[in-house]
């Protein structure tokens, strides 16, 4: 009994630590997107990248900074900002709609490759929500299956029975499906890399040198899977399936 | 002193005399090796016995060639005999000529010798032919002149040359070849077409003459410094006097080819100012407009609009670069196509050069094509001049086109970019993922936990319930123990069995009612029972119980009663227990 005013006492205190900073990111938002709105787009980029810098994130800001390149006709960190905002929030429209616009805006016009249609529909259900949504998700389904199985077990009638079991394994099913989408999109960020390229323009190399024979040239904004790196080059595959050599520091991660 | 006098005084009386002479001309005094010398011998009185001089180091050409002329004007007569012989000479240094000797009257005269210098042969000798009399009448009547209209332009300024072939009024031409065409190294150059070739009037170096334009072009300098115009050259039948005439006295007309130059020229090409040229300077040099012009300004996505960047105006259009148009990047855009509008004129090139751009918007929106800076250098003010383009807004409607990358990048049509999001969540940027963490699994794990122990605990509950029923038995066996087991040993004597039956009954009542022996009737029983809202059916048994204890008394009841009334007292007791808690 004694330990309870305790920690009420800390969970109070840390609460209130994290409205203070929060606050503080929040002012810090606002101030860059009064610059944004004034149309002094370097400096909403210079603000949007201090919250960054300051070790907090949200999909709105990556959106915003995206925006603000776009509108300094800065393609490749356009997209970048879009890309990393849709890793937060992957089923916001806007974000979708703005990352086209900055899509338009590069050079390269890369054909996707023409992948299995169930395949296709599997990776856009599981990128859908992000890895945590589908985590919260499966426990949501979790619980509503252990609940509608002990509604079965308390059940008195043989329809309600009936009715509440096979409720609670569709449910269970369903938190099966969760996992194992979180489990697919934890596998595919692990195994897929994902870069954008940053230099204006790239030769890509068949070998990782620089006396290598030139294979490609790719443009600012493109969007590569980095399969492997090795020294100061990364082993490249774009969305039509072609791969190169070319300098790690013209791409950023995402 | 007299003698000397005398002496100059005969002399005199000679010469007074004579009033013949008798000279020797050569046309010029140093003639190439490879060149010709045409030597003349004139006296102005009809002599006899000419005797030309052994002309050393020459071979005679042609000649002697005799010629009499004779005049009457104003009553005076003039009269000259003349010999002319056409010389090619046999080695270089100086040669004389020696004096030739002529009669008159029984007198002899003779010509003063005189020297000419050979020299080594030149590349284009004159006079090679013999049409010396063409040569001489061609020097001051014919004149082929090169004009220029500017000496000294800036780099790229027009200047215009013109040819034109003056002839005096006494000689004719009829007819001419180009031998060699004007070169203009380092000039873009354009001719003028010059059809109407008229003979006009104009005069050269005071004199009157008839004047040809042969030909007329514009040149732009393309470098610096001095440069030079290669001459015209034109090989011209000219008609020249040929010495003889006819029976009425008129020269006979022959016709000579005679080849003539206009010198070349060189002109001085300044620079353009270093000072204040603009940065997008492209080396427009003139007096120019310009304007970036659209075909049409709305339009539907998927239809093209031709925007054109059109420089207007004189000056070296040609020559010049038009500026970029800057097309934003989401507007299709081709290669600019150059259409060409201008003509050559008298002060130079004018009309109007564009680059058509044919852009495909694709998508809807509206675009604005960013404003175009051209500038160019003005001869005439001598100094740069900037003009910039309107900026020009493209309104694109109708639907959207598919993309022709084919992929899922299609924009539709109300489609626009989107404003940047108003609030938000932070969160720590380095947050681990929910997913695959041990408090994940464990509250997955325990939510299914949760069916076992709800289970369990239904069960245990379940057991517990049963428990407080058999709790309840072992209770009402003790009891009915407690108050029926002396009723029990004395089953066998009916009267001891009813009298143990009935103090068990009250003693029942006492414990549970609280109440004393005293007030143990059957009256106050049934009301307390009433009281305590004891089901009827048992309030019934338990008095109809006491009345066959009571009535036991008096007349003895066989066993099979007795047993009977065990077993429903035990129940009563049992059933008042329940009831009366």
């Amino acid at each position: 009994m004694s330990m309870k005013p305790w920690m009420c006492i800390a969970f109070f205190s840390m609460v209130a630590l994290v409205t203070v900073q929060d606050d503080a990111g929040n002012s810090a938002f606002a101030k860059a997107n009064s610059f944004y709105t004034n149309g002094n787009y370097q400096e909403a980029i210079d603000s949007y990248e201090d919250i960054l810098q300051s070790g907090q994130q949200s999909a709105e800001v990556y959106f915003n900074l995206g925006n603000a390149y776009y509108k300094l006709n800065q393609v490749g960190p356009a997209i970048y900002h879009f890309e990393k905002a849709l890793q937060l929030d992957p089923s916001d429209k806007e974000l979708k709609n703005n990352l086209k616009f900055a899509e338009q805006m590069r050079v390269d016009a890369v054909q996707p490759l023409a992948e299995n249609p169930l395949k296709k529909f599997l990776k856009e259900a599981a990128s859908s929500l992000s890895l945590d949504n589908w985590a919260y998700l499966s426990i949501m389904l979790a619980l509503i299956a252990v609940l509608l199985f002990l509604l079965y077990h308390y059940a008195t009638t043989t329809g309600k029975k009936r009715l509440f079991f096979s409720l609670s394994m569709l449910f269970f099913l369903l938190m099966l499906i969760a996992i194992s989408a979180a489990t697919y999109s934890s596998n595919f960020k692990a195994n897929h890399k994902q870069a954008i390229v940053y230099s204006e323009e790239t030769v890509t190399r068949s070998e990782p040198k620089q006396s290598a024979d030139p294979s490609i040239v790719i443009h600012e904004g493109t969007k590569v899977v980095i399969l492997e790196e090795y020294q100061e080059w990364a082993h490249v595959e774009l969305a039509n399936g072609s791969q190169a050599w070319m300098p790690v520091r013209d791409l950023k991660k995402l | 002193m007299k003698s000397v006098v005398a002496l100059f005084l005969f002399f005199i009386a000679i010469a007074a005399q004579a009033q013949v002479s008798f000279t020797a001309s050569a046309t010029r005094d140093g003639i190439a090796l490879n060149e010709r010398l045409r030597v003349e011998f004139k006296m102005n009185a009809d002599g006899d016995n000419f005797s030309p001089p052994s002309f050393n180091g020459f071979k005679i050409v042609s000649g002697p060639i005799t010629g009499v002329q004779q005049r009457y004007v104003n009553g005076v007569g003039s009269f000259i005999k003349s010999y002319t012989y056409i010389l090619a000479p046999e080695s270089t240094g100086s040669k004389t000529i020696g004096s030739a000797t002529m009669s008159y009257k029984g007198e002899e005269y003779s010509t003063t010798p005189f020297n000419v210098q050979i020299t080594k042969a030149i590349e284009d000798p004159r006079e090679t032919e013999s049409n010396d009399p063409v040569r001489e009448i061609a020097d001051q009547n014919i004149h082929l002149v090169a004009e220029v209209s500017n000496d000294s332009p800036y780099l790229n300024e027009a200047i215009r040359v013109v040819y034109k072939l003056y002839v005096s009024n006494n000689s004719g031409i009829n007819g001419w070849t180009e031998t060699d065409s004007p070169k203009y190294a380092d000039f873009w150059s354009q001719n003028i077409d010059n059809r109407d070739q008229q003979v006009r009037i104009g005069t050269y170096k005071g004199q009157e003459y008839r004047y040809l334009v042969l030909r007329e072009a514009i040149l732009y300098p393309q470098k610096t410094g001095k440069l030079t115009i290669e001459p015209l050259a034109l090989e011209v039948n000219v008609q020249v006097p040929s010495g003889r005439r006819d029976f009425f006295g008129r020269s006979f007309m022959t016709t000579e080819k005679l080849r003539v130059t206009a010198g070349g020229r060189t002109i001085n090409v300044k620079d353009l100012p270093q000072e204040g040229r603009p940065a997008s300077f492209t080396g427009a040099v003139g007096q120019f407009e310009f304007a970036v012009q659209l075909s049409k300004a709305q339009l539907e996505a998927g239809e093209s609009l031709m925007a054109s960047v059109v420089a207007k105006g004189t000056g070296n259009l040609q020559l010049m670069q038009l500026p970029k148009l800057e097309v934003p990047n989401r507007l299709e855009t081709y290669e600019p196509e150059r259409v060409d509008n201008t003509t050559t004129t008298y002060s130079g090139i004018r009309g109007s050069i564009q680059d058509n751009y044919t852009i495909v918007p694709q998508f809807g929106g509206t675009y604005t094509l960013p404003s175009v800076e051209f500038s160019y250098f003005d001869p005439n003010s001598r100094s740069y001049k900037t003009i910039n383009s309107d900026e020009s807004t493209i309104q694109v409607t109708g639907d959207a086109v598919t993309a022709p990358t084919g992929g899922t990048n299609v924009l539709e049509a109300d489609d626009v970019f989107a404003f940047i999001k108003t609030k938000t969540r932070l969160k720590p940027i380095d947050s681990e993922p929910f997913f695959d963490t041990l408090i994940y699994w464990s509250a997955l794990g325990g939510l299914f936990l949760l069916i076992p122990i709800v289970l369990l605990v239904k069960k245990s509950r379940e057991v517990v319930a049963s428990d407080v029923q058999g709790r309840k038995v072992k209770k009402a066996d003790k009891l009915s123990k407690k108050y029926l087991s002396e009723a029990r040993k004395n089953m066998d004597d009916s009267e001891a069995f009813y009298e143990s039956l009935e103090r068990a009954l009250h003693n029942f009542l006492k414990s549970k009612l609280r109440i004393p022996t005293a007030e143990m009737t059957k009256q106050r029983v049934d009301e307390l029972l009433q009281q305590r809202y004891v089901q009827q059916q048992v309030r019934l048994e338990f008095l109809s119980l006491l009345s066959s204890a009571e009535m036991a008394r008096y007349s003895p009841s066989s066993k099979t009663d007795m047993q009977q009334d065990y077993e429903k007292a035990s129940r009563v007791i049992h059933q008042l227990d329940k009831q009366l808690n």
